[in-house]
């Protein structure tokens, strides 16, 4: 069963690369342009204008916006998730956040994308990784879950409200400023600290650089918020999507 | 007199005060009398009608039971493979016809949505056994769409359930589950594995489900220039591809393509039928009913009316389509 489960992700997800790049011209190729172009715009504007004392500024930045790019791709494309496979749901045989689960998927497979250049930058800077690199596995399982719960209530919710689209566009750009993505949180004024803190988009992001980049471990509160914040959202979204199961496919 | 004092701050905060208090008001009065408008319009009848149609509805049901009782006892210790138990499906339709958050809103505030229950389906029951072919009938918004939904398990019933394994059906509804854009190589994997196929599977019964679909020249082409009558050929061939599932659900597809096509699509079907599948058809066509069910079941307006003999049930239905028609 899991291999077929897999193989629907599959298929779907190939469909939806098809409809995004079918006209352009690069096609494929764009899977790994992209975080590559990014790389580029950050590091220049990084150098050039947000210059900090801190070393390897560039890849600070990037490894926040990375994780940022995969929240936002999982949750917002999780948003037309149901509506816009409307006619599969009725036929499908399958459980319906499995149009959810693709959207994640699909973002999830571009965040390992952009991981690509993010190690060849690394080795450019000299930056070695230590084993503790490998607490980005648990830390990026906890963000699948936290982006997937909120997926799911996203997705549910745009089925009757479209509003939400850019309600929740807006809230991406604050998010992206509260997220400490372009700075350490040190410049932040204590009382604006707590927001980093609570944050668990941010809590992601510095477990993944003290990992990564400063091969150190991250205080276990940070995961245990972390954590909470996945469980609830996972357990919030799954309860509201399959009690308007029904109310959606009367919508729809 | 001393024109200064009306300069004063609480003198001017005081005249706001009152001007706001009066606009108010205004405003709720507007928004009650409206509201006492609509309540005086709001007059919905109620489900139970008239003493005589109840009476008649009573002895239906007593008839239904005892149908059900005799069939039990023809199929003794045979369970059914669909068993659809006391399903009532209600749907609370809002008047408000809204699709965003400002129009909702708005209605609210003006009180203007108001719910009404619709029952889609009321208290059906009935069972269909091994290697029946069970056709269903009803007049359009009868509630047949929805009960087909509901035994494939994409709509949960408001009361009720229904004894079925699911992972034995296959269903085919009209054009659903492709994506036009993509090609009708790349739409027969998207549809089968949404309906449950694996790559093996696909891979194994792709040529046969072209050659039967016959378009084997077009599979390279995208689906939004195929006719509808080639994507309806081409889910048919995809649902009943390789050995067929042990229960078919039919949501009016035998009534698409050309005569050659219709033949083709029937002699599958009745070899399926012959290989023990258990089919549920829903169809208008009273012809296909008579011809290839052993059973048929009539929903009207969301009740079961009658099931039994396809001939029988077919002349009850013509009988009240004529009586309608001629009043």
């Amino acid at each position: 069963m899991q291999n077929r489960e897999f193989f629907v992700l599959r298929e779907l997800t190939k469909r939806e690369k098809k409809h995004m790049r079918s006209e352009t011209r690069l096609g494929q190729l764009w899977v790994f342009v992209d975080p590559l172009l990014h790389m580029a715009i950050f590091s220049f504007l990084a150098v050039n204008w947000f210059t900090h004392e801190l070393e390897n500024f560039p890849m600070f930045v990037l490894s926040g916006y990375y994780i940022y790019c995969f929240f936002r791709h999982g949750t917002t494309d999780s948003i037309t998730a149901l509506v816009s496979n409307k006619n599969f749901l009725i036929q499908t045989r399958w459980k319906k956040n499995i149009f959810v689960k693709q959207r994640v998927y699909s973002a999830f497979q571009d965040f390992i994308y952009s991981c690509v250049p993010y190690v060849g930058f690394m080795v450019l800077f000299h930056m070695k990784p230590g084993w503790k690199c490998f607490f980005l596995i648990p830390d990026m399982m906890l963000m699948i879950l936290l982006v997937y719960g909120i997926g799911k209530i996203l997705a549910v919710t745009y089925v009757f409200f479209a509003d939400i689209r850019y309600f929740y566009e807006n809230f991406m750009i604050l998010l992206l400023f509260a997220s400490g993505v372009f700075y350490p949180p040190e410049i932040l004024p204590d009382s604006a600290k707590f927001i980093l803190e609570w944050n668990p988009l941010y809590l992601c992001i510095e477990i993944a650089r003290n990992s990564v980049m400063y091969d150190q471990y991250t205080e276990i509160w940070s995961w245990l918020r972390l954590g909470v914040w996945a469980a609830v959202m996972y357990l919030a979204g799954s309860y509201i999507f399959n009690k308007k199961e029904n109310a959606v496919m009367q919508k729809l | 007199m001393n024109t200064e004092i009306f300069y004063h701050p609480y003198v001017i905060l005081a005249a706001a005060a009152i001007l706001l208090i009066v606009v108010l008001e205004g405003i709720i009065l507007i928004v009650w009398n409206s509201i006492k408008k609509r309540k005086k319009m709001r007059q919905k009848k109620s489900r139970a009608g008239s003493e005589k149609v109840s009476k008649l509805r009573e002895q239906r049901n007593r008839e239904i039971e005892e149908m059900l009782m005799e069939e039990k006892w023809e199929h003794s210790g045979e369970k059914p493979v669909i068993s659809v138990e006391d399903v009532t499906m209600e749907f609370h339709l809002s008047s408000a016809n809204t699709s965003g958050l400002k129009d909702y809103l708005i209605q609210l505030l003006k009180r203007q949505i108001t719910y009404r229950k619709l029952y889609a389906l009321y208290h059906i029951k009935f069972r269909v056994y091994k290697g029946e072919v069970v056709g269903i009938i009803g007049t359009n918004g009868s509630g047949k769409s929805t009960l087909l939904k509901i035994i494939f398990g994409s709509l949960k019933p408001t009361k009720g359930h229904v004894q079925v394994d699911r992972k034995k059906i296959q269903l085919l509804t009209l054009g659903a589950g492709f994506d036009m854009e993509l090609t009708a190589r790349e739409n027969v994997y998207l549809n089968g594995s949404i309906i449950g196929y694996n790559r093996k599977f696909l891979d194994e019964h792709y040529n046969e489900i072209v050659e039967f679909a016959e378009l084997e020249d077009f599979m390279e082409e995208k689906v939004k220039n195929f006719s509808s009558g080639m994507v309806s050929r081409l889910a048919f061939s995809i649902a009943t591809a390789g050995d067929a599932a042990e229960i078919l659900i039919l949501d009016e597809v035998l009534s698409v393509g050309d005569a050659f096509f219709r033949e083709k699509s029937l002699k599958r079907i009745r070899e399926m039928i012959h290989g023990g599948s258990t089919v549920l058809m829903v169809s208008h066509s009273m012809g296909t009913i008579i011809e290839n069910c052993s059973k048929a079941v009539w929903i009207e307006k969301g009740e079961l009316r009658m099931f039994g003999e396809p001939k029988k049930v077919c002349a009850a239905y013509q009988k009240m389509n004529e009586t309608d028609n001629a009043k």
